[in-house]
């Protein structure tokens, strides 16, 4: 089997496309953590 | 000869290796959803009353048994069919994988449905646990061999792909709960259903296009196979098990697993009871720190085939003690940017130990049979994985229950997690290279 451009690309994309979902999940889990400070001052 | 034999998934002359990355990555991407399995703890304790636990509902406790066998049978089936991988080819274990860990799926779904949790038990623990473990060792032994010139990178990418299957695991399980749930339903059986279907899918790819190189194979570019052959001595998992590199490696893969969870089991209430940030905020910190697990897995491995293994876990297991004390520090400070940034290296680091361990018993033990070595070694991973997080939550409740403040009550699990870390640092230093007696002719 002789590998084409094309083919790479796909099987790239297959894994990269839900891999991204995943991150972009995650840090848009994340954000409360940047949005606001702390309730109140550490002890 | 069938299309399942290995000799069939042999990648003819002229073959792109940069093709194999994507299935180990799409088998692993599956596997690693074991890691979101805490999402369906709720909804499972309340399948019957739905919109609160109801008489005859299972305990969140009772639920999270399955996760423990998942991972113990991961360990398991990893040492006991390890031989078996090697032998067959990676195209019939992932086939072999997705048979067990969406069957795994579909017997949790029924599980749900008669409301029978030896059923989940026997589902998602027994059968999904055994196709973890097969799907675990055989991308990432395919990858070792198709890149010898970077055998680190490989096993990162491989291992990068697991932990990519928690981000997705989760959030994907809970837009399904949330998409099928009704007055009547949480949502669960449905969504286990349709995450059987979605896996096998992505694991038949995976099946599908992945190809083995061929035993004279060698990688493209004088530049690339003079960077790092691969050792030309073969070790036998059946020889490998007894040497003392194989029980040194198997403690350094334990101690930072354990020391990883000493952070990632009490990640959310850690931040809270130290930094006093809202749930929210704390579901953003774990949230990120699966992040940094992830960046981890792939660029502390890559960089090992620069440093050498060694030199890669000697860094892990320093930094990563001096970082664990540092933390108290970081309270004391009442800084939470510093805070979030020295527990993202400590848990990146974490995952570089995950994925660095099958290029550290590929440098050991050589190609030959490192996907069944690797499967014996992850035993240690189900150990600690198991064993780990009840050690930090009895820890941390006995603190609590003497009266410490919830602020300094993870002092001490740090500070054992940074000695634990140094333990693994011994060992580390104590791996030589394996004496030529136990090399086959």
């Amino acid at each position: 089997m002789k590998s084409s451009r094309l083919r790479l690309l796909f099987f790239w994309l297959a894994v990269i496309a839900p891999l991204s979902w995943g991150v972009y999940q995650s840090a848009r889990k994340s954000l409360p953590l940047f949005q606001r400070a702390p309730l109140s001052a550490p002890r | 000869m069938s299309f399942l034999d290995r000799a069939s998934s042999v990648a003819p002359p002229g073959f792109n290796r940069w093709l194999v990355p994507p299935a180990a990555i799409a088998a692993h991407m599956c596997i690693g959803q074991v890691y979101g399995f805490s999402v369906f703890k709720k909804p499972l304790a309340r399948a019957l009353g739905i919109s609160a636990p109801g008489p005859g509902d299972w305990s969140e406790v009772n639920v999270g048994v399955a996760y423990s066998i998942a991972l113990v049978l991961l360990g398991l089936s990893a040492a006991f069919f390890g031989k078996w991988v090697e032998r067959s080819g990676p195209r019939k274990v992932i086939l072999a994988s997705l048979l067990c860990f969406c069957g795994g799926l579909v017997l949790s779904s029924l599980a749900v449905q008669f409301h029978q949790i030896w059923l989940l038990y026997l589902g998602y623990g027994l059968l999904g646990g055994i196709g973890l473990g097969l799907g675990y060792i055989a991308p990432v032994s395919t990858l070792v061999k198709w890149f010898p010139d970077r055998p680190g990178m490989a096993t990162g990418m491989a291992i990068m792909g697991f932990g990519g299957g928690a981000l997705i695991g989760a959030p994907l399980a809970e837009e399904l709960m949330k998409r099928f749930s009704s007055p009547t339903s949480v949502g669960a059986q449905e969504a286990f259903l349709a995450m059987a279907g979605l896996y096998a899918l992505m694991m038949a790819f995976a099946a599908f296009i992945v190809r083995v190189p061929a035993p004279d194979w060698t990688p493209p570019g004088a530049a690339a196979a003079a960077r790092a052959p691969a050792p030309a001595f073969r070790v036998p998992v059946d020889t490998a098990w007894k040497t003392p590199q194989f029980w040194l490696l198997w403690l350094v893969l334990c101690l930072n697993v354990t020391a990883g969870i000493g952070i990632l089991g009490q990640a959310s209430p850690m931040i809270q009871d130290l930094f006093k940030v809202t749930p929210a905020a704390a579901a953003g910190y774990v949230g990120l720190l699966s992040l940094f697990n992830l960046g981890g897995r792939f660029v502390w491995s890559s960089l090992s085939d620069y440093t050498g293994r060694k030199g890669i876990y000697a860094l892990y297991f320093s930094l990563g003690a001096a970082l664990y004390l540092l933390v108290p520090w970081t309270q004391q400070q009442g800084n939470l940017t510093l805070f979030v940034l020295v527990t993202g290296v400590i848990i990146s680091m974490y995952g570089g130990g995950f994925s660095t361990i099958p290029a550290y018993l590929r440098d050991l033990f050589g190609t030959y049979q490192v996907g069944a070595i690797h499967g014996r070694l992850i035993t240690a991973w189900s150990m600690a994985a198991v064993i780990g997080p009840q050690l930090v939550d009895r820890i941390s409740a006995a603190k609590k229950a003497a009266g410490v403040p919830p602020g300094q009550s993870y002092n001490f699990t740090l500070t054992l997690m940074a000695g634990l870390l140094l333990v693994g640092l011994v060992c580390n230093l104590l791996v030589r290279p394996v004496a030529a007696k136990y090399h086959l002719p």
